[in-house]
């Protein structure tokens, strides 16, 4: 399947229709319809047990959905010649504890067919990963960048990363969101799983939400930040009127103790800055966009 | 040694292969030592022999027509008729199960499949790598009995010899490939190996006692074992027919295994048991 964009035939990376799979106990996916773009970052956004995992696993061909088709870079992901222009990061990645890292992608490298031990080493020499270590007397840390190193050696065109930073140090994570953005100025696409949103509003463009193996939205970044909600703490030199910021654009919910405003804000913030601006202000906190709040709205709202 | 599936499960086994390997040649070269005094002694043996009964005897692997003195029937009675089939089929039950279910369950096949690697590759390729190492484990017997006729006079035809170690081969192939397609089927390592031992152990006892008791008597050509050394290959040379039941079956589990890895969902555990809960009765 593919997509005309500016004359150019680009094939859609990933493509779910009316997927279905459960095993176990409350896991899997149920209709699932899904379409990443040609190179976007798409976050796939759900608490744990939503079904990610088990999404994830249908695109590498490790697990096969009862109902509806998968489609990974324009064919089936059973297609050996489909994985292996894919990388792919597991959730809880294992490797041979007794293998040094640099054998482990000499094996991986060669059960591909495609190399890729330059690349392999030059990634690794700038995360700072030693190859020459065993796997099992690697930190987790290291071991999730040898699971990097592994997922991306081969230049893949889609890169599918299972909660790429769980469990990692900070400086790590870092890493982690660097790589990525360096994979997006490349143009590979990514698809890359979380139950962090700030991780998710750090590096995607789009956003998937599942909960409980659906769908609940898919939307870009931007589209969804304009819904979410931010927080502010204003401090004034005088008193004003709550009346001032009750009812502007975007603000729902307003409160006043004498000379401090606490206002949530959805979407633009312009209206509200005015408003504040009109006073001597003393002091401004923002919390931000709370994907968070929005987040849970959208549990809210299906347990109604 | 990286080079595909086959040669690296060779490596990671190369460490626990070499011990085993250690373990039979040691044995069979024991056992080889002991044998000029079991021949100087042959009456006190052959006093002691008496006492024991006919089902015991069985069970080690000794028939009531066997000649024990003689180096063929020494080796077959302290060898061939149990240590050295129960120990190829125990390994080959072992890899077996760790083949593909153990991948699984250590969670590394996630990897391994995720690049262009086809699952009848994996398969094919585990079950290579445990016929190498069965025939490695047959080399060491073939080579500890030619260090046993050189220093202690146990004399077997060569080719006797062979016919002996190959069907050793075979007979843990058999039950390396029986292995290696429940764990396939099933993705489960622990119940794999619970499986095929059972298997094994009920096969080797119905074909000991097979001679003893009537009944089962009829039973015998289900069993493996009948097949392994029926024929007394030490002392009579190859029986091809039997030499091909176990061959030609550890080929159909091969196939089984590939069969069945083609509709599974991998590394998930392929039966699940659900335990009820007990609740507490409220108030």
């Amino acid at each position: 399947m593919s997509a005309q964009v500016g004359g150019e035939k680009l094939t859609v990376p990933v493509r779910l229709a009316g997927v279905t799979k459960s095993y176990g106990k409350a896991r899997g996916v149920l209709d699932l319809d899904l379409e990443v773009r040609p190179g976007e970052v798409f976050g796939y956004l759900g608490p744990n047990g939503a079904g990610k995992t088990t999404t994830i696993r249908m695109l590498v061909d490790l697990i096969r959905p009862q109902q509806g088709t998968v489609e990974v870079l324009g064919g089936s992901p059973r297609d050996p010649a489909i994985r292996r222009r894919v990388g792919y990061l597991p959730g809880e990645v294992e490797f041979y504890s007794r293998m040094s890292a640099r054998d482990f992608l000499t094996y991986i490298g060669n059960l591909r067919g495609r190399g890729g031990d330059a690349i392999a080493e030059q990634l690794s020499e700038r995360i700072d990963l030693d190859l020459s270590r065993r796997i099992g007397d690697l930190s987790k840390g290291n071991r999730q960048k040898l699971g990097l190193v592994q997922a991306l050696m081969h230049r893949p065109e889609l890169v599918v990363l299972d909660e790429p930073t769980s469990g990692l140090d900070p400086l790590v994570q870092q890493e982690v969101y660097r790589l990525l953005d360096e994979l997006k100025a490349d143009g590979v696409t990514v698809f890359f799983s979380s139950h962090v949103l700030s991780e998710v509003e750090r590096v995607a463009d789009r956003v998937g939400i599942i909960r409980e193996g659906r769908l609940v939205e898919v939307e870009e970044l931007e589209t969804l930040r304009q819904k979410a909600v931010r927080t502010f703490e204003v401090v004034f030199e005088d008193v004003p009127h709550i009346a001032e910021f009750e009812h502007l654009d975007g603000v729902r919910f307003a409160d006043l103790h004498g000379n401090v405003l606490h206002c949530q804000v959805i979407g633009s913030i312009d209206e509200l800055l005015k408003a504040v601006a009109k006073h001597r202000v003393r002091n401004l906190v923002s919390h931000g966009a709370d994907l968070e709040a929005l987040f849970l709205d959208y549990y809210r709202g299906e347990e109604d | 040694m990286l080079n595909n599936v086959a040669l690296k499960t060779l490596r990671d086994r190369r460490r626990s292969l070499f011990w085993w390997v250690v373990g039979i040649f040691g044995y069979l070269l024991g056992i080889g030592a002991f044998y000029p005094i079991v021949r100087e002694n042959q009456e006190q043996f052959e006093a002691l022999l008496d006492t024991y009964p006919e089902e015991i005897l069985a069970i080690m692997g000794v028939g009531s027509e066997e000649n024990l003195f003689d180096p063929i029937g020494f080796m077959q009675a302290e060898a061939f008729g149990w240590v050295v089939p129960l120990v190829f089929a125990i390994y080959g039950t072992v890899q077996g199960a760790r083949a593909v279910a153990g991948e699984e369950e250590d969670g590394t096949i996630d990897l391994v499949m995720a690049t262009s690697l086809t699952r009848f590759g994996l398969v094919w390729q585990k079950w290579l790598a445990l016929v190498l190492a069965e025939l490695v484990l047959g080399l060491a017997v073939f080579v500890s009995l030619a260090v046993d006729s050189v220093l202690f006079d146990v004399e077997i035809p060569v080719g006797n010899v062979a016919a002996g170690v190959l069907m050793a081969v075979l007979l843990g192939v058999f039950f390396g490939s029986l292995a290696l397609a429940v764990g396939t089927g099933t993705g489960l390592r622990g119940l794999t190996v619970g499986v095929v031992t059972f298997v094994a152990a009920g096969t080797y006892l119905l074909n000991s006692l097979g001679g003893l008791v009537e009944i089962l008597d009829a039973l015998q050509p289900i069993s493996p074992f009948y097949y392994y050394d029926a024929s007394n290959p030490l002392r009579y040379g190859l029986d091809a027919d039997h030499a091909l039941v176990l061959g030609g079956l550890a080929v159909v589990f091969l196939g089984i295994g590939l069969l069945a890895v083609r509709r599974r969902d991998l590394g998930v555990g392929g039966i699940r048991l659900s335990v009820p809960t007990m609740r507490k009765a409220a108030g």
